[in-house]
């Protein structure tokens, strides 16, 4: 019995411009295969165990972000894809974006790249696949991340 | 009794974040409340930290499927302030990326559409096929996604022989493959049950909302920005309109179906017509004036306003996005429509977030 | 001076706006954008229509503190630009068909009106 096996995955996308997530979508298709892996792209947290975000953090969908993370049931483990969700990017220093994904939540892996070959991406779940077995092992819980109202983090 | 049902930001068939609130009278749609903001970046900030070369690429990664068209149209309208004819053959290849790039486009549009009523063996046939030109792509200019093939002033890499050879073989197999995909979309029992009647939105009403591209020609308004006096090169391609007449989301998908042989057909009749000569013209100064270019990308008309004062920095740059424009039909259109609908229907107008927000 | 312009019909009051934006709705213009600028401690509009191909532009300069009225009831979709410049730029359009009061895009603690 190992989680590793079959992973499922969310896709959440906060502030990307389409170009990673369409990257994401792509490695789940004929040529790629993600389900090879055992993975599988669902639609509802509650049944996830990676969560692959892409693009960076605004003012707007930084709460959309932190009740989807802690809807996702322990062990989970966040993979950021991209430049945007790694650091800011091209946008950090854009007026409405808090930073890269790790401002809010916290990030296992990244995978680097504008954009990210599916490649990259594959290579990211699959590095992300012995962080979630090893979580498993030392049943290491997710902090739960406090909703603030319309609050900024703080070090942002 | 009326319900409110939150559709997005985060939905499965949506691959990006918008928000619908829908009013509901049972299990049919009487109001709905579009709510934008989870993609907002705030680009048409960046010219003030980035000079009007920078900025080109900026514009590229206002979104990542029409990305190629976004920094042709930039160019295009620096190039009016500084008022320079650029070569012939850079023309020849912008057009070339911009009708490959609307190929994948509307491949992959086809594909989440069919996602969306549930045939994912057909959704994993598209993007099987879109692969194709993803590769040619990134063997020309070096990306899979963000292309950066035009630069002020001209194109910013050239085609080879290699290059050419490559696209008309790949164009032979994806030219059979979009036949096999139009059998399917045009003749499917479970498509036309899904689409045919769904949505409907008259000639006039499609005109007046201010729609754009595919949503606009599915409603049999004969407008398409490449017949325009400012691409002129295309009424030498032989480029003809798609115009379905009947307005409903079955029309919406013809049009984009028939597209795809367009853009086939005037990849290689650009080919064919490829001019030898130099790829970019020198570009001196800095641009004064303010300028307005239009270009039809995928899912159609794009604007593009730039102001320059005479410095690096442009003064004013203001993008109106193709579904900015569509978006608003969405209000007029889905009350009447059942829940289980909606999602195909707000799929139709091919929405962009990340343009409409930037 | 700037030497290459756009050709635009210089508009006297908001009024006049919406008598010209109407009397285009009726020759049978599209709704196509509206770009804003700053201009002299006020802005300045640019409404863009367009028929066959051909642009046809209304420019318009709002005095600082004026309320301009939205051709939103002339235009439905005229109603997400006005929106995003409450956002943006600060102005404020009387009689708009869906006002989010400025909050289009940005929440209450994101930059206010980053443009202006």
């Amino acid at each position: 019995m190992t989680l590793a096996k079959s992973p499922w995955i969310i896709h959440v996308n906060v502030n990307s411009c389409n170009g990673c997530d369409i990257e994401v979508v792509a490695c789940l298709t004929p040529l790629y295969d993600a389900e090879r892996f055992g993975v599988l792209n669902i639609g509802t947290p509650k049944q996830a165990d990676i969560m692959v975000v892409t693009g960076s953090v605004n003012y707007k969908n930084v709460n959309v972000l932190k009740n989807l993370y802690n809807q996702v049931p322990d062990p989970k483990v966040v993979l950021a894809v991209g430049a945007c969700a790694s650091t800011g990017g091209i946008f950090h220093d854009c007026y409405n974006v808090i930073g890269g994904v790790d401002q809010v939540i916290p990030v296992d892996a990244y995978v680097p790249g504008c954009c990210p070959r599916p490649e990259a991406i594959l290579d990211g779940v699959v590095a992300a696949l012995s962080i979630l077995e090893n979580k498993k092992k030392g049943n290491v819980k997710g902090k739960e991340v406090k909703m603030k109202g319309n609050e900024v983090p703080s070090n942002a | 009794m009326t319900t409110v049902i939150p559709f997005g930001p985060q939905h499965p068939v949506l691959p990006e974040p918008v928000s619908l609130k829908l009013e509901l009278d049972n299990d049919v749609v009487i109001g709905a409340l579009p709510s934008l903001g989870y993609v907002h970046r705030g680009l048409e900030k960046f010219i003030d930290t980035k000079d009007y070369n920078q900025t080109t690429y900026i514009c590229e990664r206002i979104c990542g499927i029409c990305s190629a068209l976004h920094g042709i149209t930039y160019t295009m309208a620096v190039e009016k302030l500084f008022d320079v004819e650029i070569p012939e053959r850079a023309m020849y290849i912008r057009v070339i990326v911009g009708e490959l790039n609307r190929v994948h486009s509307h491949l992959l549009w086809l594909g989440l559409f069919a996602d969306g009523f549930g045939f994912e063996s057909l959704f994993y046939e598209c993007w099987k096929y879109r692969e194709a030109v993803l590769d040619v792509l990134e063997k020309i200019t070096g990306n899979r996604v963000i292309h950066s093939i035009s630069k002020v002033g001209g194109a910013s890499k050239d085609l080879t022989k290699e290059h050419i050879d490559l696209i008309l073989k790949m164009l032979d197999t994806v030219e059979s493959q979009v036949k096999d995909l139009e059998k399917v979309f045009i003749n499917n029992y479970t498509v036309k049950q899904r689409t045919v009647g769904l949505a409907t939105m008259s000639k006039q009403l499609a005109y007046e909302a201010g729609t754009v591209g595919p949503t606009l020609r599915g409603s049999g308004v004969h407008s398409d920005l490449r017949e325009e006096a400012d691409w002129d090169i295309y009424k030498d391609l032989g480029f003809k309109a798609v115009v379905e007449k009947d307005g409903d989301c079955y029309s919406r998908t013809k049009v984009r179906v028939f597209e795809l042989y367009e853009s086939i057909k005037l990849i290689r009749n650009a080919i064919s017509k490829l001019p030898n000569g130099e790829i970019a013209t020198p570009i001196k100064g800095s641009p004064t004036g303010e300028a307005i270019m239009r270009t039809e990308q995928p899912r159609g008309e794009v604007v593009y306003y730039v102001k320059g004062n005479g410095t690096k920095n442009l003064e004013r740059l203001k993008i109106r996005t193709p579904t900015f424009a569509n978006i608003p039909s969405l209000l007029l259109t889905l009350p009447g429509i059942k829940l289980a609908d909606v999602p195909i229907v707000v799929l139709t107008i091919d929405p962009c977030i990340s343009c409409t927000e930037r | 001076m700037l030497k290459n312009t756009i050709d635009a019909i210089e508009m006297k009051s908001s009024a006049d706006v919406l008598k010209a934006v109407q009397d285009a709705k009726n020759d049978g213009y599209r709704y196509a954008t509206m770009i804003c600028l700053k201009k002299d401690d006020g802005h300045e509009l640019i409404y863009v229509l367009d028929k066959d191909y051909k642009l046809k532009n209304l420019r318009y300069f709002v005095k600082p503190g004026e309320k301009p009225k939205s051709v939103s009831g002339i235009y439905l979709c005229a109603l997400l630009i006005e929106n995003e410049y409450q956002d943006l730029f600060g102005l404020t359009f009387e009689g708009l068909a869906i006002d989010y009061k400025g909050h289009l895009y940005l929440t209450p603690n994101s930059p206010k009106t980053p443009l202006a």
